[in-house]
C-alpha cells in the first residue's frame, strides 16, 4: 500500500511537473510553430515548414530598424549600468555606512515598482527636463530598469570575493593594477557577465517604460511588434518574436554556463 | 642588530581609541622561527599584517635585512605570507599559483617552470599541478600555499595560523612537515597562533603577547619553565597558583608562607621579591608528586577532592597550602585514591616559581 502510494505520488508529480513547464514555455512554442508556417495568417499548429517569414523580417525596414534601436538602447544601458552599478555594490557591500540601506532599497526600487507607474514618473520628469521624445530620455529610462539587476548580481559577487586572494597577490609581488587585472576580474568577471545578460535582457523586452519614452515615431523592438499586432496577424510577426526568443535564450545559456543561473538569480 | 633579516622596533597600532600594538619589538636573526602566541585580539595577527604591509603602524619601525619597509606598500617587501583561509586563487591551477609570484618578479619562463617543478616536489604534489584549488584536500591546499609563498624565495616567511582550518591528526602531520620544510631551508621565519602546543613544537622563539603587549619572549623550554608572569603560566599548559607571603631568604632559597600554615621553598629568581612581600607561587600539575618525596622536596600536607581518570594520566585534585591545587600523576597510585583521603605532596623547590603579586 505504503510502496503503491509512493509510487502514485512519484508519478503524480512528474505529470504535474510536465505541465507546469509545458504551460510555461507553450507561448514561445506557439509562436515558433506559427513562425514557420506558410499559411497567411497567424495559425497553430503549424501545416507546413517555410523560412519565408524570417526573409520577410529581415526585409522590413521596420522591423530591422526598431531591432537596430533595440539592440544599441540595450547595450548603452548595459554598459551605462555597468558602471555606475559595481561601484554602487562595491559600496553597499564592503562598507557601513549612513543611509546604506536606504541606498540599497533605491537602487532596487525599479524591480518592486510596477513598470507603469515607474514609465510615467520618468516620463514627466523627462519632459520637465526637456529631455523627452529623445533617444536620450529611452537611455536614461532603461539606465533606471536594468540597475537593480547588475547592484543584485554584483552585490552577491563582491561578498563572495574573499579580500584575502588581493592581498595574497599583493604580498606576490603583484602591484594595483596587475593584482585587478589577473585576480580581481578574472574572478568577478562571471558576476559581471549575468550582470551584463540580465541588465540587456531587460532592457531588451522592455515595453512598459519604453512606450512612454519612444522617440520621433522611432520604435524599440518590442513596441514595434506590439503595434505591429493592431495590423494584422502577418506571420513575420512571429518570426521576429522567435528571433528575440533565440537571442534571450542564448544569452541566458552563456551565464548559466560561465555562472551558473542559480547563483544569480 | 644588523644581523637580524627581520627587525621590529617600537612598533605600535592604534585603532580608534584601542591600541592592538603596543611598544612591540622584535629581532629575528636569519633562519630563526619565531612565533606570536597569544589568545585572540592580543595584537599578534595585526602584527603580522604590519611585517606583511596590509596595515600601517601608527609608529615604530619594520626593518628587513637592514631596509625601512615601514611604509612600502606589501608588493614591494620581501615577505611571503601563508593566510590563514590560504587564499588559493580559484580560476588558477596548482602550478600557476606557485608561478604567480615567479611571473610579478619577472622571473624568465623557463626558470619559473624548474622552479615550480622544485616546489611541487618539495610539497610533495609533483602530479597535481594541473588541479584547481578546489580539487584538493585541505592539507594539499595547505601545502600549495606554502609552496606559493616559498617560490619567490622570501626573506621572511610569514605563517597566519596555517593549521587552524586543518583536523588534529593532519595538523600534528603538517606541523612536522612544516617544521623540516623551513629547517632545510633555512627561511626566517614569523608564525602567528594560539596554539600553545603548536607554538612549543615549532618555535625557535616564542613571543608571549596579550592585550598589546610583550608579556615574555624566549625558548620554548624557557617560556614553559620559567614564566615570567602569571599569564603567560596560565596561557602556556596547566599551572597551579598559590597566593603566599615572602617569609625568610635561606641560602639560594626563598621560604614562603601560604595557606593553612604551608611553609614552602623556592629557588630564589633573579628578582626575588623582598621579605614580608606578597607572591604568587606558581607550580605545574606534572611537578607535584603525591608521596615519595626526595630529600630537598617540599612536603605539603593535603586533602584529596576528585579524582579524573585520563587515560595515561590521572587529575587529582588537592586541596593544600589554601589553594585547590591540581596533580597530574602518572603511575598507578591515583586509583587507589578516594576523596577525602589525607596525602602529601612532594615539590622539589627548583619547581616552584615565585611569580610577583599575590
Amino acid at each position: 500500500m505504503d510502496r503503491f502510494l509512493h509510487r502514485a505520488t512519484d508519478v503524480g508529480g512528474i505529470v504535474l511537473r510536465t505541465a507546469i513547464y509545458l504551460f510555461l514555455a507553450l507561448p514561445a512554442i506557439v509562436v515558433i510553430c506559427a513562425s514557420i508556417n506558410p499559411v497567411d495568417f497567424l495559425g497553430f499548429p503549424p501545416q507546413g515548414f517555410t523560412l519565408k517569414w524570417y526573409w520577410a523580417a529581415f526585409d522590413s525596414k521596420p522591423f530591422m530598424d526598431s531591432l537596430s534601436l533595440s539592440t544599441q538602447l540595450a547595450l548603452l544601458a548595459t554598459v551605462a549600468s555597468l558602471i555606475i552599478g559595481t561601484p554602487a555594490a562595491y559600496a553597499i557591500e564592503r562598507y557601513r555606512f549612513r543611509g546604506r540601506n536606504a541606498l540599497q532599497a533605491f537602487v532596487l526600487s525599479p524591480m518592486i515598482v510596477p513598470a507603469v507607474v515607474l514609465g510615467i514618473g520618468l516620463l514627466q520628469f523627462l519632459v520637465w527636463a526637456g529631455l523627452s521624445q529623445s533617444f536620450a530620455a529611452l537611455f536614461l529610462g532603461h539606465i533606471v530598469i536594468t540597475m537593480p539587476y547588475v547592484v543584485r548580481t554584483m552585490t552577491a559577487s563582491f561578498s563572495l570575493f574573499d579580500r584575502a586572494l588581493e592581498q595574497a597577490a599583493m604580498n606576490l609581488r603583484a602591484p594595483p593594477l596587475t593584482v585587478v587585472r589577473r585576480v580581481t576580474l578574472p574572478i568577478l568577471l562571471p558576476g559581471l557577465l549575468s550582470a551584463s545578460v540580465f541588465a540587456f535582457v531587460t532592457s531588451f523586452g522592455n515595453i512598459t517604460v519604453s512606450l512612454f519614452l519612444a522617440h520621433g515615431g522611432r520604435a524599440t523592438l518590442p513596441i514595434q511588434i506590439f503595434t505591429y499586432v493592431d495590423y494584422g496577424s502577418d506571420p513575420t510577426l512571429a518570426a521576429v518574436s522567435t528571433l528575440v526568443i533565440l537571442v534571450t535564450v542564448a544569452l541566458l545559456a552563456v551565464v548559466e554556463r560561465v555562472a551558473g543561473l542559480q547563483k544569480v538569480v | 642588530m644588523s644581523a637580524s633579516v627581520l627587525s621590529m622596533q617600537s612598533l605600535r597600532k592604534e585603532f580608534g581609541r584601542m591600541v592592538a600594538v603596543d611598544d612591540l619589538s622584535i629581532d629575528v636573526p636569519k633562519g630563526e622561527l619565531v612565533c606570536l602566541l597569544g589568545p585572540s585580539g592580543c595584537g599578534k595577527t595585526t602584527t603580522l599584517r604590519m611585517v606583511a604591509g596590509f596595515i600601517e603602524p601608527t609608529a615604530g619601525e619594520i626593518r628587513i635585512q637592514g631596509r625601512d619597509i615601514t611604509r612600502l606598500p606589501p608588493y614591494k617587501r620581501d615577505t611571503g605570507m601563508v593566510f590563514q583561509s590560504y587564499a588559493l586563487f580559484p580560476h588558477l591551477t596548482v602550478a600557476e599559483n606557485i608561478e604567480f609570484g615567479l611571473k610579478n618578479l619577472k622571473v624568465p619562463a623557463a626558470d619559473r617552470k624548474t622552479r615550480v617543478q622544485e616546489m611541487l616536489q618539495m610539497v610533495e604534489l609533483g602530479a597535481l599541478g594541473g588541479r584547481l584549488p578546489r580539487q584538493l584536500s585541505g592539507g594539499q591546499q595547505q601545502r600549495v600555499a606554502l609552496a606559493r609563498a616559498l617560490a619567490i624565495r622570501p626573506a621572511v616567511l610569514l605563517l597566519d595560523e596555517p593549521f587552524s582550518n586543518l583536523d588534529a591528526q593532519l595538523r600534528v602531520r603538517m606541523r612536522e612537515e612544516l617544521r623540516g620544510l623551513i629547517g632545510k631551508l633555512d627561511t626566517t621565519t614569523l608564525f602567528v597562533t594560539h596554539d600553545q602546543e603548536e607554538a612549543l613544537v615549532l618555535a625557535d622563539r616564542i613571543v608571549v603577547m596579550n592585550q598589546g603587549r610583550v608579556e615574555q619572549v624566549g625558548p620554548p623550554r624557557e617560556i614553559y619553565d620559567r614564566p615570567k608572569t602569571r599569564f603567560v603560566a596560565q596561557f602556556i599548559g596547566l599551572c597551579n597558583f598559590i597566593p603566599a607571603t615572602v617569609a625568610e631568604s635561606a641560602g639560594d632559597a626563598l621560604v614562603l608562607e601560604a595557606g593553612q600554615g604551608a611553609r614552602l621553598r623556592a629557588a630564589r629568581a633573579a628578582s626575588a621579591p623582598a621579605i614580608g612581600t606578597k607572591a604568587m607561587l606558581a607550580v605545574r600539575p606534572e611537578n607535584i608528586r603525591i608521596g615519595n618525596p626526595g630529600p630537598n622536596d617540599n612536603r605539603v600536607p593535603g586533602r584529596v577532592r576528585t579524582v579524573t581518570y585520563l587515560g595515561k594520566a590521572s587529575h587529582i585534585r588537592v586541596e593544600a597550602a589554601g589553594a585547590d591545587l591540581l596533580v597530574e600523576d602518572h603511575g598507578m597510585r591515583a586509583s587507589a585514591l578516594q576523596p577525602g583521603a589525607a596525602v602529601e605532596l612532594a615539590i622539589d623547590p627548583a619547581r616552584v616559581l615565585v611569580l610577583p603579586g599575590a
